[in-house]
């Protein structure tokens, strides 16, 4: 095989698609989805509010207002020192909750407390506001106001006032991920998922938008008869090779731009996201992965004809790719469990389990060596059959073969 | 300069090819003739290292065909196109470097060729902003940039209209004059009688004429009835004593059997219709090959 003409092929298809629009759109368009999906929500969940925010309180019993305002605003601080919180009571009466509503609808507050008499012993109060998932506020407020029914508590078995606000002193987590190595690292809780997701859904976009090109360009050769011309110049497997280099390329062009975007946003990214030290394995399974999943691709796309035949290809394919996506979800429940351990040495889930397990919990080094292992065991085979179906299949027109002549195609020899 | 033996190639139950031999000479233009289906893309297929045979050989001058070979090959195929999206002048470099000339050096002769047909204002145009002509041009360019000893055409002339059919045949002549051998299969028998030195006649998979144009001609003889008449073509087919008739509205082509003299034709004619012209000659190529493949139908002897 001449790599001469592979690369004139790779060089071909990467100007080409370089300048599609299609490819233009998914430089941004993923960044923008992988923000929108994984960072926002995280954004919005923890990050700590920019001004001051009104709560309200009806107290029906007096005492717990002045307290709660207190105890709020020396505990929570906005970044640049001013209170977090700032307690508006509102006088207790008949008319008292439909001052409040209006005062949530107007914005004045945005949210109120209900504390009737009985709190002590019913342990019981109300949170009203327009929006009651915000976690954050809820669990605050919750903790203040049970940290000062448990000072009243003890204040009235006779502990001193000192002793009661010592024993009361709030509790800070701070969790710390251990490395394999045994190295601690401060990370924010849940980060790790994060950076799982975003690595196996940039792993999925990328294989999907190289993958639709591949399917894509083939189809055109096909139907207008270039692949014939391509065909007499040089063999099948140097315009395989070509293709699937000249994507590559693609794909790490995209990468690089992705990589420079996220390094913009690296000040804002850092806080939420730590990037652990066994990175590279991660670098290793996205490129087996992206081969592999391309082999695939080339299986699926080389006996298309049209363009509606290509479509339902690739969806086929993009279905297995988000197989490992919903999975995910287990790996999130236990990393560790001993089944996910089987499931990740699947070839077709090797990539996408690694890819999320990787950034949670570094699977064992023996689990890392056997999915690289496996994995190049099966692209290797994969990009054989892939090139037998190829050569055939790119001069079958109109009728789509069957599974069964597929598989007749793959372990033909020659 | 190119020979091919014994050509076998069965695609299911089918027989595309059945033993295939012929052999073209260096410097000529070489028609592979047949009816639609007969096996001609096939053939060119396989001369050209796209698929294999099931068995037989391909000889490029006198060694076995291969890949390193490819580059002084050319191939136009039928139902030809072209990247749509992409500038006339990628196409063209791309092609080139297909074939092993750098980039630079392709650019030159790219552009020194669209000079030639006219389309250097085109060259920085999209391929689908073109008419179908330019892009049959642009096509034919794409077969030249690397100097090709051999060029191989697929039905060069289908789809085209009678202008473009002309630039076509310019530019095949052109390539004899300069040296190249050239392949086109067609089944326009016109085209290929006025352009061939020889040809190959191919009917389901197997060759049913091969030689020398003229010669081929001079075996049917020079005692084919050509005539024109007017009134009810189809009362022709009463004629008796006729071995093959190539039958037009206003035009046959005949031949009598032995012994069937031609006043005695004339004169069962005359009393059928209104003859205008009546002459004796050689035959052309189209009713050489309608008797040749009805021969073949029939079971009846090869020509060859």
């Amino acid at each position: 095989m001449s790599l001469k003409k592979s690369l004139v092929v790779a060089r071909w298809e990467f100007i080409e698609k370089v300048r599609t629009k299609a490819f233009i759109i998914s430089l941004i368009l993923m960044p923008t989805f992988i923000v929108i999906m994984s960072v926002v929500p995280s954004l919005l969940m923890t990050k700590a509010d920019t001004s001051t925010v009104n709560i309200g309180i009806i107290d029906n019993t007096g005492e717990i207002a002045p307290v709660l305002n207190t105890n709020l605003t020396e505990k929570y601080k906005l970044p640049d020192g001013r209170p977090n919180y700032d307690v508006v009571v509102i006088p207790p009466g008949d008319s008292a909750k439909i001052e409040a509503n209006e005062m949530v609808l107007r914005k004045k507050i945005s949210s109120y407390l209900v504390v009737d008499t009985g709190i002590q012993t019913s342990r019981k109060f109300q949170y009203v506001s327009e929006n009651v998932s915000n976690f954050k506020d809820i669990t605050r407020f919750q903790s203040a106001v049970k940290d000062i029914l448990v000072s009243n508590d003890l204040e009235r078995s006779g502990i001193s006032p000192a002793i009661v606000k010592e024993v009361t002193k709030p509790v800070d987590l701070e969790t710390v991920r251990l490395s394999k190595e045994g190295k601690e690292e401060k990370t924010e809780a849940g980060s790790g998922f994060i950076l799982g997701y975003i690595f196996i859904i940039i792993m999925a976009f990328f294989v999907l938008t190289s993958g639709q090109l591949l399917v894509r360009s083939v189809v055109e050769e096909k139907s207008n008869r270039i692949v014939e011309v391509l065909l007499s110049s040089t063999t099948a497997d140097e315009i395989m090779t070509g293709k699937i280099l000249g994507l590559s390329l693609l794909g790490l062009t995209q990468l690089a731009v992705w990589g420079l975007i996220a390094l913009a946003f690296a000040g804002q990214l850092a806080a939420f996201v730590t990037i652990p030290d066994n990175i590279w394995w991660e670098g290793v399974f996205f490129i087996l992965g992206f081969l592999f999943y391309s082999s695939i691709f080339v299986m699926a796309g080389a006996p298309v004809t049209t363009e509606q035949e290509a479509q339902q290809a690739t969806t086929y394919v993009s279905m297995l790719l988000f197989l490992p996506i919903v999975l995910a979800t287990l790996v999130a429940q236990n990393p560790s469990a001993g089944y996910l351990k089987i499931l990740t040495l699947i070839p077709l889930l090797t990539p996408t389990m690694m890819a999320f397990r990787i950034p949670i919990q570094t699977p064992d080094l023996w689990e890392l060596l056997a999915g690289t292992g496996i994995l190049i065991a099966s692209t290797y085979f994969c990009m054989i059959a892939a090139g037998r179906i190829f050569k055939i299949g790119i001069l079958v027109y109109g009728k789509r073969p069957s599974l069964n002549e597929l598989v007749r195609w793959a372990t033909k020899k020659g | 300069m190119l020979s091919v033996s014994e050509l076998r190639k069965t695609y299911g139950s089918t027989k595309a090819l059945d033993g295939v031999s012929f052999e073209v000479k260096p410097g000529e233009i070489f028609g592979l003739l047949g009816p639609n289906g007969a096996g001609k893309t096939t053939t060119i297929r396989i001369s050209l290292g796209i698929i294999e045979a099931d068995s037989g050989t391909v000889r490029f001058n006198g060694r076995e065909l291969n890949v390193a070979m490819k580059d002084h090959l050319a191939y136009l195929p039928e139902e030809r196109g072209l990247y749509r999206k992409s500038k006339v002048l990628d196409v063209l470099v791309y092609f080139g470097g297909l074939r092993n000339i750098a980039p630079p050096e392709a650019r030159k002769r790219a552009l020194h060729w669209l000079e030639k047909f006219e389309l250097a204002g085109v060259a920085n145009h999209k391929v689908d902003e073109l008419s179908k002509g330019m892009q049959q041009k642009v096509q034919f360019i794409s077969c030249l940039l690397h100097e090709p000893e051999l060029l191989i055409l697929d039905e060069p002339f289908s789809g085209l209209d009678p202008v473009n059919q002309i630039v076509i045949k310019d530019m095949i002549r052109e390539m004899k004059t300069r040296g190249k051998t050239i392949i086109f299969s067609t089944h326009q028998m016109e085209q290929a009688e006025r352009l061939c030195d020889r040809i190959c006649l191919i009917n389901k998979g197997r060759v049913v004429l091969y030689g020398e144009l003229g010669e081929i001609r001079r075996k049917y003889g020079n005692d084919t009835i050509h005539m024109e008449f007017e009134g009810d073509s189809s009362k022709l087919k009463k004629l008796s004593g006729i071995a093959t008739m190539d039958l037009y509205e206003n035009y046959a082509e005949i031949r009598t059997n032995d012994g069937v003299g031609r006043h005695e034709f004339l004169k069962q004619a005359v009393s059928l219709v209104d003859v205008t012209k009546f002459s004796v000659e050689e035959a052309s190529l189209n009713s050489i090959f309608i008797s040749a493949v009805e021969a073949d139908k029939t079971g009846g002897e090869n020509v060859a």
